[in-house]
C-alpha cells in the first residue's frame, strides 16, 4: 500500500513536471485560415509564410523555424499557423491550399517576400509583417521583431478600445495616438460610412486621411518661400497629422527651399527637424543623405564665400 | 496522510519551479529584459570587397601579369558616399538614379537585318557541286523529316538513358592542352576529319554524321573555331590557364552543345577570353555543369553587348554564389542556355549587382508573383520633395543608405512605369527567372516566364519591344518565336548542326552539299530563323535570280512560322525575301497571288497583334505605277477587311499610304476618291448584327484615327457620317443646354485632333471624336500640355462668333482654359474674349474681337497635369461663326502641318 501511493505520487510529479515543461511547446496552433481567426478572437494571429517548392534558402527557414522549433517560443501567446506558398503548383499542391485558406480565398496580401511573419488580428487584416531580409535572417532575430510588433499590437487595441469608450474631448486624440503606433489598422475600425467614426474631431483628424504628398509639392510650387514656409507650418501646428505625414510636409518644404536657393543653414535646420520627427524612420535616412548631398557642399561654398546655387 | 499530501504539494510545486526554468522560457526572459538593438540597415560598401551575403564582389583571380583588355569606365566599382548626383558624379549612380527618363523612348529599335555573303576558301572547286539543286517535290520533304524524326529520337534516347545520373554526357579528350597551342594545326585536323567523314557530302552522309557524339563534338569544334579565327585562338591560349579552359571545354559535348547552339555566337574570341578569367577563378566548381552553363552564357553576352570583362567578372560573381547559396530559384536549375542568356545576360537598366543582391534578399516570391511585384512601388511622378523622378534629385538622397541598391531606393521612395516595370522584372532576374522590360508607346512594361508562358506585366498597349531577343527585331511574336523554338530543344538543335554543316560546305564551295543542309535545316525546323536567314541569306549570294528556289523558300515560311507567327513570317518575307523575289515576278496577278497565300495563313493576329504596314508596304514596294498599286490595294483590302483582327488595321494602312501621296500630282485625288469608295463599299457590305457591328465599330474607330492623324478632314468626316449611319447606338444623345453664339456651326464638318495616346481599349472608339463636333455629342478624354490642346480643324477659313464647349462632368482645373486661333496652323493668336467656364460647360465670346481661324485650339494656362487636375472627357466642341467665302479654299496647310 505504502509503495502503491509512493509510485502514484512520483507518477503525479513526473506527470506535472512534463506538463509543465511541455507548456511551451504548446502553442495555440491552427490547422485551417478559418480556424486560426476562430480561435484568433482575443489574440494575435500570426503566419509564417513560406516557399514551400520555391528555392534552398525557403526550405532551410522552414527547417530552422518551424521543423527546429526555434520561432515557437515566440508565439507562445498567438495563434499560429504555417502557410506554404507552392509555385505553379499542381493539382494535390492546390487541393491542399485550399484546404488551408478556403475555397476561393487568396493568400494573405501583403507579402513582399517570402520567408515572413504576417501579424493578422483576428478578423484576418493585416497589422504588421516581419519580411526584411535582415530582420528575417534567422529565428531568433525573427522573434525578438516579431516580439516588438507582438507589443505594439497590445499597445495599439488597448488604445483603439480606449478611444472607442472615450469621451467627445479625449477620443480624437486617443484614435491619433493608436494611429500613430507603427502598425496598420483597418479602416473599419474608424471609419463609418460618414467619415470618421468619431463623437467630436477636435482636433482635426480627418485632415489625415485628405493629406496627398503629391499635391501638397504642386501646391507649393507657385508659392513664395515666405508662404510655403507659412502654409507649412500651419499644417504642422495643426496637430492631426502623423508622425510620417509632418516629414513628408517638411520633405515639400526643404524640397522647395532647396530649389529655391535657401542658406545651408536653413536647409539644415529643416532636414533635422525632419528626421528628428522619426529618427529611424526612411525618411530620417532621406533627411541625413539630402544634408550630404545638398547642404555640406552648400556649407563649404558659403564658407568660401562661393555662390550658392 | 496529511504529510503525504503536503509531499504531494511539494512535488508539484517543485515541478512548476522546473518547467519555469527550462530551457524553452528562457529566451522569452531574455528577450523582456533586454530588449534587442534594433539591426542597423546594410549602409552602403565604401570598398569594393565587402561582402554581401556571400558574394563577394571583387576583382577576383585577375592579376597585372594579364591585362585582358581595355578596361571600360566601370562606375560601379565605386559606391558613391559624398558624390553630386547627376551627370558630374558618379555616372552609373547618377544615371540609375534617374530611373526615368523624360525624353526616353521605351521602345526598342529593330537592328538590320545583315545579310553576311559566306567567305569561300582558296581550295579548288569540285564540279559536281557547283549547281543550286531545283526545287523539291514533296517527297523530298518526307524524306528529310523521316531523317530528322529518327535523329531527334536517338537524341532523346541519349538524354532519357542520362537521366537520375550524375555523369556528364560525352566527352573526348583526344585534342591535349598544349596542342591548342597551335590551333592552326587543329582546325586543319578537324576540317579533315571531318571532311573524309562526309565524303561526298550527300543526304545520307550528312545525317549519319551527325549521329554520332563524335561528329557532333568535332563540328561545334570547329564551327568555333572558324568564328574565333587562329589567330585570336593563339592568343586565348597564349592566356594564363587558357590551354586547360580549352581543353576542358571542347572535350566536352554537352558544354559545346550550349555554347554553340544557344543563340547568337558574335565575338567569341572575347567570349572565350572571358571563360577562361572564370575558369581560373573558379576552377573547382566548373565541374558542375549549372556553373559551366552561367559561365558560358555570362560569357557571351557579355561579350555579344560590349559590357567589359569588370562587369562580366560581378555579374557571374553573383549568379554563381546565389546558385551556391541556394537562392536562385528552383526553376533556374532547369533552364537551358539560351534563356540562361536572358538571365545573366540582362541588361543594366536598373543599377547593378548590388540592386541585384538587395532584390534577391528582399523580394522573393513565386515565379507567379513577379508580375504583380510592380505593384511593391508607389507611383509617383514627384517624389515627397517635389523632385521629378526624371531627375537625379529623385532618388539621390537614398542612394547612400541603400547602398546604390536603386530597387531599394525606388521602393522607398516610388517611381512611374519605369521603375515600376524594372522592379519587377529585375525581381524575377535576381532569382534567375527569365524576365525583361518591354518598351509600349510612351510606356514601359514588362515579361515574365511563368513555366514555359511567358506572361505580360504592367502592359497597356498592344505593341510591345520585349528587350532582350536574340534576332535583331523586337517585338511579342520574336519571343514567343524564340521560346518555342528552343522547347523544341533536340529538333532545334539538329537544325542547327545542319546550318552549321552548311556553312562550312559552303565555305569549301561545296555548293549543292551546302543547298542541302540549309534546306534540311529550314524543313527540319520551321521556326528556326537563324536557319532561313542562312538559307536566303546564300541563296542571294549565289543565285539570286532563281525564282524557283525563292518560290520554295517563300512557300516553306508561309506553310510554316507564318501559320502560328504572322508577324515573324512577315518580317522574313519582307525583309529577307520581298527584295530579291519580287524582282524575278513582274507579273501583277502571280505577285497577288502569292501575297494572298501568306494572308490565307492569318485569320487572326497570332500571337499578338502586330503592325502589317511593314508586310503591305514591301509588298506594293514592286507596284512600279499608279494602276498597279490600286490595284494592290484593292486586292489587299478585299481580304483582310474580311479578317475582324486586320480590317481595321489594313484600312489604317491604306489611308496613310494616301496621305503620304504627293498633293500635286493629279493621279492623288483620284486614288483617293477611289480608296474612300473602296472603304464605303466595304464597310456598306457588312451586315448589321450586333457582333458584326462591334467589329465595324472597331474597324471605322481606327481609321478615323488614322485619317485625323493625316490631317484628311474628308475622311475623317466621311467616316464618321457613315460609323453614324451604322453603329448609331453608340453614340450619346447631347442632353445640355447652354446659350448658343450667332452664326452657324462652323467646325460640323471639321476634324479633331487630341494628344492622347489611344489605350487599346480606346481605339475602337474613335468614331466618338466626330460626333464631339456634332450636336449628338460625342466623347474624347481631355489632355493638354503647355504647348497644346484639343484642336479643329474647321472645314474652311471662318469668322468666328464664340465657342462653347461641354465636358462630361465639371470642369475644376486649377488653370484657366482659353482659345487660340490660327488660320494656317502654324501662326497662332490668343484673341480677346469673354470666358466664363460654369460646372461643365465653357463658354467663350468673340463678339468684339470676331477673329477669323481656320483652326481653332483649347488650351490651358501653364502646364496640365492630369495627375492633379480633372480627368474629364470632352463631349461637344462647337464653333460658331460665319464660313469666309475665297476663291480656293484648299487644304494646303494641312501638308505643312504634318509631321
Amino acid at each position: 500500500m505504502i509503495l502503491f501511493s509512493e509510485m502514484i505520487k512520483k507518477f503525479i510529479y513526473l506527470l506535472s513536471a512534463l506538463f509543465l515543461v511541455a507548456q511551451p511547446l504548446l502553442g495555440i496552433n491552427a490547422r485551417t485560415y478559418d480556424d486560426a481567426l476562430k480561435k484568433g478572437k482575443n489574440r494575435p494571429v500570426v503566419f509564417f509564410c513560406y516557399g514551400a517548392n520555391i528555392d534552398r534558402a525557403n526550405e532551410r527557414a522552414y527547417d530552422e523555424f518551424i521543423k527546429q522549433r526555434k520561432l515557437q517560443p515566440f508565439v507562445r501567446d498567438c495563434v499560429f499557423l504555417q502557410v506554404p506558398v507552392y509555385q505553379l503548383p499542381d493539382e494535390k499542391q492546390k487541393k491542399e491550399i485550399e484546404r488551408l485558406m478556403g475555397k476561393n480565398r487568396n493568400m494573405p496580401g501583403g507579402i513582399r517576400s517570402l520567408p515572413c511573419l504576417l501579424l493578422l488580428d483576428g478578423d484576418g487584416n493585416l497589422r504588421g509583417s516581419v519580411q526584411d531580409h535582415v530582420e528575417m535572417k534567422d529565428p531568433e532575430t525573427a522573434g525578438k521583431r516579431l516580439r516588438e510588433l507582438l507589443d505594439l499590437y497590445d499597445e495599439q487595441e488597448k488604445l483603439l478600445k480606449k478611444a472607442l469608450r472615450a469621451g467627445s474631448g479625449r477620443q480624437a486624440k486617443l484614435l491619433a495616438q493608436a494611429l500613430d503606433v507603427q502598425l496598420d489598422v483597418p479602416s473599419s475600425r474608424y471609419m463609418s460610412g460618414n467619415g470618421l467614426n468619431l463623437k467630436k474631431d477636435k482636433i482635426g483628424l480627418s485632415e489625415r486621411f485628405k493629406h496627398d504628398p503629391l499635391k501638397l509639392v504642386q501646391l507649393l510650387q507657385d508659392m513664395s518661400q515666405t508662404q510655403a514656409n507659412a502654409f507649412i507650418r500651419n499644417m504642422i501646428a495643426n496637430g492631426c497629422y502623423s508622425r510620417r505625414q509632418r516629414q513628408e510636409l517638411l520633405a515639400a518644404l526643404s524640397g522647395h527651399a532647396r530649389r529655391n536657393g535657401q542658406s545651408a543653414n536653413r536647409l539644415r535646420a529643416l532636414y533635422y527637424e525632419m528626421r528628428n520627427i522619426d529618427p529611424k524612420s526612411i525618411y530620417a535616412r532621406y533627411a541625413e543623405g539630402a544634408i550630404d548631398i545638398w547642404v555640406l557642399p552648400k556649407e563649404k561654398l558659403e564658407k568660401e564665400g562661393g555662390a550658392t546655387k | 496522510m496529511s504529510s503525504k499530501l503536503v509531499n504531494l504539494l511539494l512535488g508539484v510545486v517543485a515541478a512548476i519551479v522546473c518547467g519555469f526554468f527550462s530551457g524553452m522560457y528562457v529566451p522569452l526572459i531574455v528577450a523582456k529584459i533586454s530588449p534587442p538593438e534594433k539591426e542597423n540597415k546594410p549602409v552602403a560598401a565604401s570598398t569594393e570587397s565587402d561582402v554581401f551575403e556571400g558574394v563577394v564582389i571583387e576583382e577576383e583571380g585577375y592579376t597585372d601579369e594579364e591585362p585582358i583588355e581595355d578596361e571600360e569606365d566601370d562606375s560601379t566599382d565605386a559606391v558613391a558616399t559624398t558624390t553630386t548626383p547627376g551627370p558630374s558624379g558618379d555616372d552609373e549612380d547618377g544615371s540609375v538614379a534617374a530611373g526615368d527618363n523624360a525624353n526616353a523612348s521605351y521602345t526598342v529599335e529593330d537592328e538590320k537585318l545583315t545579310l553576311e555573303d559566306i567567305i569561300e576558301e582558296d581550295i579548288p572547286v569540285i564540279p559536281a557541286q557547283q549547281k543550286v539543286p531545283k526545287p523539291r517535290d514533296k517527297s523530298y520533304n518526307s524524306n528529310i523529316e523521316r531523317f530528322a524524326k529518327n535523329l531527334i529520337q536517338k537524341y532523346d534516347r541519349e538524354l532519357a538513358a542520362r537521366k537520375g545520373k550524375t555523369t556528364n554526357g560525352y566527352t573526348n579528350e583526344d585534342i591535349f592542352p598544349d596542342q591548342w597551342k597551335k590551333p592552326a594545326d587543329i582546325q586543319k585536323m578537324l576540317t579533315e576529319r571531318i571532311m573524309s567523314k562526309l565524303g561526298k557530302a550527300d543526304e545520307e552522309a550528312v545525317w549519319k554524321f551527325l549521329e554520332s557524339p563524335e561528329n557532333r563534338l568535332d563540328l561545334a569544334r570547329l564551327t568555333l573555331m572558324r568564328k574565333v579565327g587562329p589567330e585570336k585562338m593563339k592568343e586565348i591560349a597564349g592566356m594564363k590557364m587558357g590551354t586547360n579552359l580549352l581543353f576542358t571545354l571542347t572535350s566536352d559535348l554537352d558544354w559545346m552543345t550550349g555554347l554553340m547552339y544557344s543563340g547568337p555566337t558574335e565575338k567569341m574570341d572575347v567570349a572565350l577570353s572571358y571563360m577562361v578569367e572564370l575558369y581560373r577563378s573558379y576552377m573547382e566548381d566548373m565541374g558542375d555543369p549549372v556553373v559551366r552553363r552561367i559561365a558560358a552564357t555570362t560569357a557571351m553576352e557579355f561579350a555579344r553587348c560590349n559590357w567589359g570583362a569588370s562587369r562580366m567578372r560581378k555579374r557571374f560573381a553573383y549568379y554563381f554564389s546565389s546558385y551556391q547559396a541556394g537562392k536562385l530559384n528552383k526553376l533556374f536549375d532547369e533552364l537551358q542556355y539560351w534563356d540562361t542568356r536572358i538571365v545573366t545576360g540582362h541588361t543594366y537598366e536598373f543599377g547593378d549587382e548590388r540592386s541585384l543582391i538587395w532584390q534577391r534578399d528582399n523580394v522573393n516570391l513565386p515565379v507567379e508573383g513577379y508580375i504583380g511585384a510592380s505593384g511593391q512601388l508607389t507611383y509617383r511622378l514627384l517624389n515627397v520633395a517635389g523632385d521629378s523622378v526624371f531627375s537625379a534629385e529623385y532618388l539621390a538622397p537614398l542612394m547612400k543608405y541603400t547602398g546604390n541598391a536603386i530597387a531599394w531606393a525606388h521602393r522607398e521612395i516610388g517611381g512611374v512605369c519605369g521603375a515600376c516595370s524594372k522592379y519587377g522584372a529585375y525581381a524575377a532576374l535576381a532569382h534567375g527567372i527569365p524576365a525583361m522590360t518591354m518598351g509600349e508607346p510612351g510606356h514601359c512594361a514588362f515579361t515574365v516566364r511563368v513555366g514555359k508562358e511567358w506572361q505580360k506585366g504592367y502592359s497597356i498597349y498592344w505593341q510591345h519591344s520585349p528587350a532582350k531577343l536574340f534576332w535583331g527585331v523586337h517585338a511579342w511574336d520574336f519571343l514567343i518565336l524564340q521560346q518555342d523554338l528552343y522547347t523544341d530543344a533536340h529538333r532545334t538543335l539538329v537544325s542547327d548542326q545542319l546550318v552549321a554543316l552548311g556553312d562550312l560546305l559552303a565555305a569549301r564551295k561545296m555548293m549543292k552539299s551546302a543547298f542541302d543542309c540549309y534546306e534540311a535545316a529550314a524543313i527540319t525546323q520551321p521556326l528556326n530563323w537563324p536557319a532561313l536567314v542562312a538559307y536566303a541569306s546564300y541563296l542571294r549570294q549565289k543565285d539570286p535570280t532563281n525564282k524557283g528556289k525563292w518560290n520554295e523558300l517563300h512557300e516553306r515560311i508561309v506553310e510554316g512560322m507564318a501559320v502560328k507567327y504572322h508577324h515573324a513570317a512577315a518580317t522574313l518575307l519582307s525583309r529577307l525575301v520581298y527584295p530579291e523575289f519580287l524582282k524575278v515576278v513582274p507579273d501583277r496577278r502571280e505577285r497577288n497571288k502569292l501575297f494572298a497565300s501568306f494572308f490565307k495563313k492569318c485569320e487572326t493576329f497570332g500571337t499578338n497583334r502586330w503592325d502589317i504596314n511593314e508586310l503591305l508596304n514591301s509588298q506594293m514596294a514592286g507596284c512600279t505605277n499608279n494602276d498597279d498599286k490600286q490595284n494592290y490595294m484593292k486586292e489587299a483590302l478585299a481580304i483582310l477587311m474580311r479578317k475582324a483582327d486586320y480590317a481595321p488595321a489594313v484600312l489604317a494602312w491604306g489611308l496613310d499610304v494616301i496621305a503620304a501621296l504627293p498633293e500635286d500630282d493629279p493621279s492623288t485625288e483620284k486614288l483617293q476618291e477611289e480608296f474612300l469608295e473602296l472603304i464605303i463599299s466595304a464597310m456598306n457590305r457588312t451586315r448589321t448584327t450586333k457582333k458584326d457591328q462591334d467589329a465595324t465599330w472597331a474597324t471605322l474607330g481606327e481609321a478615323i484615327y488614322t485619317a485625323a492623324k493625316n490631317d484628311d478632314a474628308r475622311t475623317f468626316s466621311a467616316i464618321g457620317k457613315m460609323a453614324y449611319r451604322k453603329c448609331k447606338k453608340k453614340f450619346p444623345k447631347n442632353k445640355f443646354k447652354f446659350r448658343r453664339f450667332s452664326g452657324s456651326i462652323v467646325s460640323e464638318r471639321g476634324l479633331l485632333k487630341t494628344l492622347v495616346t489611344l489605350s487599346p481599349n480606346q481605339m475602337p472608339h474613335c468614331c466618338l471624336h466626330w460626333g464631339v463636333l456634332q450636336r449628338h455629342g460625342g466623347s474624347v478624354p481631355v489632355k493638354m500640355n503647355s504647348g497644346a490642346g484639343m484642336k479643329i480643324k474647321l472645314e474652311q477659313l471662318s469668322t468666328v462668333n464664340g465657342v462653347v464647349v461641354l465636358f462630361n462632368k465639371a470642369w475644376n482645373g486649377v488653370d484657366p482654359l482659353f482659345i487660340a486661333v490660327s488660320s494656317d496652323g502654324r501662326n497662332w493668336s490668343r484673341p480677346k474674349c469673354k470666358a466664363q467656364v460654369a460646372g461643365s460647360i465653357a463658354r467663350f465670346d468673340f463678339k468684339e474681337s470676331k477673329p477669323e481661324a481656320r483652326y481653332v485650339e483649347l488650351r490651358v494656362e501653364g502646364a496640365y497635369q492630369p495627375e492633379l487636375g480633372p480627368t474629364v472627357d470632352m463631349v461637344g466642341f462647337y464653333v460658331y461663326g460665319k464660313p469666309i467665302k475665297t476663291p480656293k479654299d484648299s487644304g494646303s496647310a494641312s501638308k505643312d502641318e504634318k509631321k
